[in-house]
């Protein structure tokens, strides 16, 4: 609790310098980041006593007719607060130097104040055991994104991205409001979360769906879950890299935490398989949509973007199958998958805190973002590509990161579905499980196209010698998520053991021991993973090869001249092989050109439309310039979104005929609606 | 502590192992291939001479590359090293460290993902065409990767490569679902290992090839490392291919007298050669008989294979 | 353990299973021919495996003659009018070979539901039903997705395998003098459609259905 408070007076201190105006606010841009650096290890620090220890709940304020305003602690909110506070001080640290380029702005003072704003409101969200509480917090978060989001607020494309995201995430939350007070009222109006627990016991089925089912959707339209993810990849990459990193990481995860609040811990309640599958399905097509947008993406935080809605879909299909176990009455299984889904959400808030800041510190020092003009950086920036690395390589679900550690608990909960004998079960679990291989391959796939065209061959459009490696704030900024990652990777049972003990104490069994564990040393007949042994495998066998490698390579070479530094390390530098000409930078491979044949392969999904045209005088014959350009129809958008609201302007402009605009017209309709309602009325 | 010293051994004899048989494998195809074309083939110890040839060579780098392009290989060898030991070859009792093939699975993703990288990093248009290709089969042939082999593991409730023959010997229903699953498999490891049809070993020709484009810049003890590598995939995956579909003549365990000990132990090293011989003539005749696809009809052969993988999992789901 | 016939059926009804979905996938003619030719021995084995299990000798004779008649002189004829007609190297789908695939798995799939409906999913002929049904159904596909006049008498005779397949491993077959009926018919059908097929050819220089569409009084 003192620590909580600690946390949000420093927040706020590091908020000061903008209150104060633009200049004040840039003289103050450090020392403000570093407050707000330190509240957030505050919270890193309440959070990890959450995890791991006994929880609490305090009353600050106690409201006529509203009651109890609690907050509170347990190690559900322990993990989030944990989570957020690690990112939020990376980001911070980062932020301290990456705000720079965006002092020039003139609304730069809001930036300190929003992002004080936003991540309060965020552990506002995990910490409130109160529904109005938690809405407050809830619509404080969203109000404090969007300013983020509409920072360059001239531009009208941002405008209206930003009132895309505004409006899906009001009307998520109007579905929350349903579905959280609703319940609170039943209880005799009591607002706590205890008495919505009360509540949504009484409620008959049929309400108890309704509320569910607004819950689920505006949960959904916050975590981005397909179909309501459109605002998500257009909103993520508008906002500052520092902001995108706690949006992606933390702030979509505030979805999941309701889901985990809502749907997980009502465990008396019985919950009909559908709900799971609902998940299972909803889950599966987010991942698979959002790989393969995210693969096709030109722009790196756009790719980033969508491949949370990746992330997102992972993590559902794991809460999926944790509903549907526990509609079985497999309660130990059910905590195997919220386990997948907790440690997956941890996972992909930090390799996408990572991927967002390492896109931001690219454009920090290249002004572009685009793929197809970017390349050759990591010979500049090598720590800088080595951390990104780290990120690609948990984006790719590789072990040992910890990207794998997350999915390999969801394949096992997958294939454990196998043992329950029901036909629909046996048939589309592993079929599932098959799917989700391969959005780990395309992802990956999407992973090497980001870091590759940023990172490797030759920059098409940017001079590379104005890009060095940032400095050490930044670096140190993507460092501490890069670190976590590869701790988790090796010891995931950090984060495991504490979520399956908080799983377990929510009513489900223990995590079972022989269907899977993550562990070190194996115990006989079990089934797991080493983590640690299969690092220390991979790094045996990293080693040995280096080894043997450089005892090679540094060898006499008795025909070179003794002055000649090959000599020594039998190394010569030459020029990339192009059938005897020249290379040219624009022979590299672009973004676009990388992704062209998962294009080809996935045509239906993408049913692609290539223009290309010859220019010039003599066109077809001898064009001097050829224009290429591609247009990739998005499923939901295209024939969800724009019919809908194509629909909806129809119907809108035929009630302009009602507007006829004399006098004697309104009152007429006036009258009709009178006697109609009286009738109706009776 | 006698467990751990028995361990040790074990692993360094199937590294010796490893080492000795991937080469040959290669050069048996190779012959074998030869013979079957009308060709006398290169010699059986060809790859042997092209290892150390490789190790005495200088290295030729591009100027254009970073740290990645001398980290892949030995990111890629690590990996499939230790996928290579997970594989059980003669015997199936327990390795001490769990053989799960979903980590097996995973793990042959790594070379695949830093190679990929490898080729984009010398900015020729090869190597990026190469890895851009590579990333799209090898995302179709994972699916079916785990698929084939999933469907042979389900019924016995065990996920572990030792522990699957097992189970897949104990059920008659699953024979038919694994002659599926075996076929489709095969298919994936034609993909893996970069052979007729989905990827030619023998051409340079630059437009066509996936595997050979990507590690077009190497040279010198990387690239001897590169093809070692890949021999190790190669042998490991045909292992695979035989110790879990064809699970026959495997040693069980390693109790009881020692003349029963000794003689299973032959029996299992007499199937496992001539399991590998089979695999040799499969291969061979294959890259004999057929001709390669073209890059957008791998589509089809692997979609084949995992509609092959979807009717064997038919089978057992309704099966068992 | 299952008795060695029983599994030579059981690997059979996965063997023509196999070849209804390379069917599917082939873009040459010549593969599409070949995929009939295994698919017919392997029907021709599943029969005579079932003569041996249920001691039916008809069944031996019937086994014999559907091999050497599908498996061997049919094939030959048509891949003879196909020559003739100089067929193109690669055909003509409506739909990628990579979504029929996909679309013969859904086929196999409600040709499962349909057969547990059927006979129970309890009994044992459930797959050997499932099998047939789905290599019915991959049949009127085939006829479905392709456009050439010799590929719709193939998807013909993907049906008719599949029908006799199933009526010879549901029941014990017909008599023998009906099941010679319908190979007769068989080779009727086929001449038939050849004399067909060549006068099309004569009078519109293509067999072609996709350019046949204009109707002519």
């Amino acid at each position: 609790m003192i620590l909580i408070s600690i946390a949000c007076v420093l927040l706020f201190a590091g908020s000061i310098s903008g209150l104060f105006g633009r200049s004040f606010a840039i003289s103050g841009r450090r020392t403000g980041a570093i407050l707000q650096a330190i509240g957030c290890l505050a919270l890193t620090i309440a959070g990890y006593q959450g995890l791991n220890g006994p929880g609490w709940e305090s009353v600050p304020i106690v409201l006529p007719h509203l009651g109890a305003i609690a907050i509170g602690m347990d190690r559900l909110t322990g993990l989030f607060i944990m989570l957020l506070g690690i990112m939020g001080f990376s980001t911070s640290l980062f932020a301290s130097s990456y705000l720079e380029h965006l002092e020039q702005r003139w609304n730069f003072h809001w930036l300190p104040i929003l992002y004080g704003i936003f991540i309060c409101s965020m552990s506002g969200v995990f910490l409130a055991r109160h529904t109005i509480l938690f809405l407050f917090f809830w619509e404080m978060m969203a109000l404090s994104s969007f300013g983020l989001v509409i920072l360059e607020s001239w531009q009208e494309r941002n405008r209206r991205t930003g009132f895309m995201y505004l409006a899906i995430t009001h009307l998520g939350a109007a579905l929350l409001f349903l579905g959280l007070l609703w319940p609170c009222a039943k209880a005799g109006l009591d607002f706590t979360f205890s008495g919505w627990l009360v509540g949504i016991v009484s409620m008959s089925v049929k309400a108890r769906f309704i509320v569910f089912s607004a819950l689920l959707l505006g949960f959904a339209a916050k975590a981005g879950l397909v179909p309501l993810h459109v605002w998500l990849p257009r909103a993520h990459p508008q906002a500052p890299a520092h902001v995108s990193a706690l949006m992606s990481g933390i702030m979509i995860k505030t979805g999941v935490y309701g889901m985990m609040r809502f749907f997980v811990t009502v465990s008396p309640l019985p919950m009909p398989a559908m709900w799971g599958w609902l998940l299972l399905f909803a889950g599966l097509a987010s991942a698979l949509l959002g790989v393969l947008y995210a693969l096709n993406e030109r722009e790196i935080k756009a790719l980033f973007a969508y491949s949370s809605i990746e992330n997102i879909g992972i993590i559902f299909m794991a809460l999926g199958m944790g509903l549907l176990f526990r509609s079985e009455g497999r309660y130990a299984l059910a905590n195997l998958a919220f386990v997948a889904a907790l440690l997956h959400s941890a996972n992909h808030a930090l390799f996408k805190g990572i991927l967002f800041m390492g896109a931001g510190a690219i454009q920090y020092r290249t002004h572009t973002l685009n793929l197809d003009e970017l390349g050759g950086l990591a010979r500049g920036m090598p720590i800088l590509s080595i951390m990104f690395f780290v990120g690609a390589v948990a984006m790719s679900g590789l072990p040992p990161s910890n990207g794998f550690m997350g999915e390999w608990l969801l394949y096992r909960s997958l294939i454990a579905g196998f043992s329950v004998s029901h036909l629909s079960w046996k048939l589309f679990l592993p079929l599932i499980a098959a799917l989700l291989a391969l959005t780990g391959a395309l992802a990956a796939a999407a992973a090497v196209k980001s870091f590759g065209c940023a990172f490797l061959g030759r920059a098409k459009k940017v001079d590379l010698h104005i890009a060095p490696d940032p400095d050490n704030y930044m670096l140190s900024g993507l460092g501490l998520p890069a670190f976590c990652c590869l701790l988790l990777g090796f010891f995931p049972e950090l984060f495991s053991q504490p979520i399956a003990k908080m799983i377990a104490e929510f009513g489900y069994g223990p995590m079972p021991q022989p269907h899977a564990s993550l562990m070190w040393p194996r115990i006989a007949g079990t089934e797991g993973l080493q983590p640690l042994l299969i690092a220390s495998l991979l790094t045996v066998g990293l080693l040995a090869a280096w080894v043997v490698l450089k005892r090679l390579s540094y060898r006499k070479d008795k025909y070179a001249a003794p002055t000649d530094i090959s000599s020594i390390e039998a190394i010569r530098i030459v020029d990339t092989w192009n059938c005897g000409t020249p290379l040219t930078e624009r022979m590299s491979y672009t973004g676009s050109s990388f992704s062209e044949p998962f294009l080809v392969n996935f045509a239906l999904m993408f049913s692609p439309r290539r223009n290309f045209r010859a220019l010039g005088s003599l066109a077809p014959l001898l064009p001097t310039r050829l224009t290429y350009a591609i247009r990739v129809s998005k499923v939901f958008e295209d024939y969800m979104y724009r019919p809908a609201i194509a629909g909806i302007l129809a119907i809108s402009h035929s009630f302009q005929r009602l507007q006829a605009g004399s006098l004697q017209g309104y009152l007429s309709l006036m009258f009709f609606a009178l006697i109609v309602l009286l009738i109706a009325a009776k | 502590m006698l467990t751990g010293i028995a361990f040790a051994i074990r692993l360094l004899i199937k590294i010796a192992a490893l080492a000795i048989l991937a080469p040959l494998i290669q050069g048996c195809i190779k012959q074998f291939k030869g013979r079957l074309q009308g060709r006398h083939g290169p010699r059986l110890l060809q790859p042997f001479f092209d290892l150390i040839k490789y190790a005495r060579k200088e290295q030729v780098i591009s100027r254009e590359t970073s740290w990645v392009f001398s980290a892949a290989p030995l990111f890629s060898f690590a990996a499939v090293l230790t996928a290579a030991l997970m594989v059980p070859w003669v015997d199936r009792s327990p390795w001490p460290f769990p053989a799960d093939l979903i980590l097996f699975v995973y793990l042959l993703a790594i070379p695949r993902f830093m190679m990929a990288l490898a080729g984009l990093d010398a900015a020729g248009s090869f190597g990026g065409m190469a890895s851009s290709r590579e990333s799209a089969v090898s995302a179709l042939a994972e699916p079916v990767l785990l698929l084939s082999l999933l469907t042979i593991a389900l019924p016995g409730g065990s996920l572990h490569l030792e522990a699957i023959p097992v189970a897949a010997n104990s059920l008659p229903l699953a024979a038919r679902a694994g002659g599926l699953a075996a076929i489709a498999f095969y298919c994936v490891v034609l993909a893996e290992i970069g052979r007729i049809p989905v990827d030619n070993p023998d051409t340079h020709l630059e437009l066509t090839m996936i595997h050979e484009g990507m590690i077009l810049e190497y040279s010198g003890p990387l690239l001897g490392l590169l093809h070692f590598t890949h021999w190790i995939k190669q042998i490991t995956l045909l292992v695979l291919l035989f110790n879990v579909f064809i699970p026959i003549g495997m040693m069980v365990e390693s109790t009881g007298a020692w003349t029963a000990i000794i003689f299973s132990a032959l029996i299992a090293v007499v199937t496992f050669l001539a399991k590998m011989i089979t695999a040799i003539a499969l291969l061979a005749i294959t890259e004999t008989w057929l001709a390669k696809l073209r890059l957008f009809q791998m589509m089809d052969l692997l979609g084949f294979a995992f509609v092959l993988s979807i009717t064997a999992l038919l089978f057992v789901a309704t099966g068992v | 353990m299952m008795h060695w016939n029983d599994t030579l059926i059981s690997w059979m009804g996965a063997f023509v299973l196999l070849t209804g979905f390379m069917t599917v996938v082939f873009r040459r003619f010549g593969n599409v021919l070949g995929c009939y030719r295994l698919q017919s021995i392997g029907f021709a084995l599943a029969t005579a495996a079932v003569g041996l299990d249920l001691g039916e000798p008809h069944l031996y004779a019937l086994a014999v003659l559907s091999g050497v008649i599908k498996g061997y002189l049919v094939p030959n004829w048509i891949g003879g009018f196909a020559r003739r007609l100089g067929s193109r190297a690669e055909e003509k789908m409506a739909v990628s070979p990579a979504v029929s695939l996909f679309i013969a798995g859904g086929l196999l799939l409600a040709a499962h539901i349909i057969s547990r409906t059927a006979v129970g999913s309890a009994s044992a002929k459930v797959d050997d039903l499932m099998i047939a049904l789905a290599l019915l159904l991959i049949g009127f596909f085939f006829m479905v997705s392709r456009s050439h006049v010799l590929s719709h008498m193939m998807g013909i005779l993907f049906m008719e395998n599949a029908v006799t397949g199933a009526v010879v491993m549901l029941s014990s077959g017909l008599p023998l003098i009906v099941d010679l009926g319908i190979l007769f018919d068989v080779l009727v059908g086929i001449l038939v459609m050849s004399i067909l097929v060549f006068r099309i050819q004569g009078a519109f220089d293509s067999v072609d259905t996709s350019e046949l569409t204009t109707l002519h009084g």
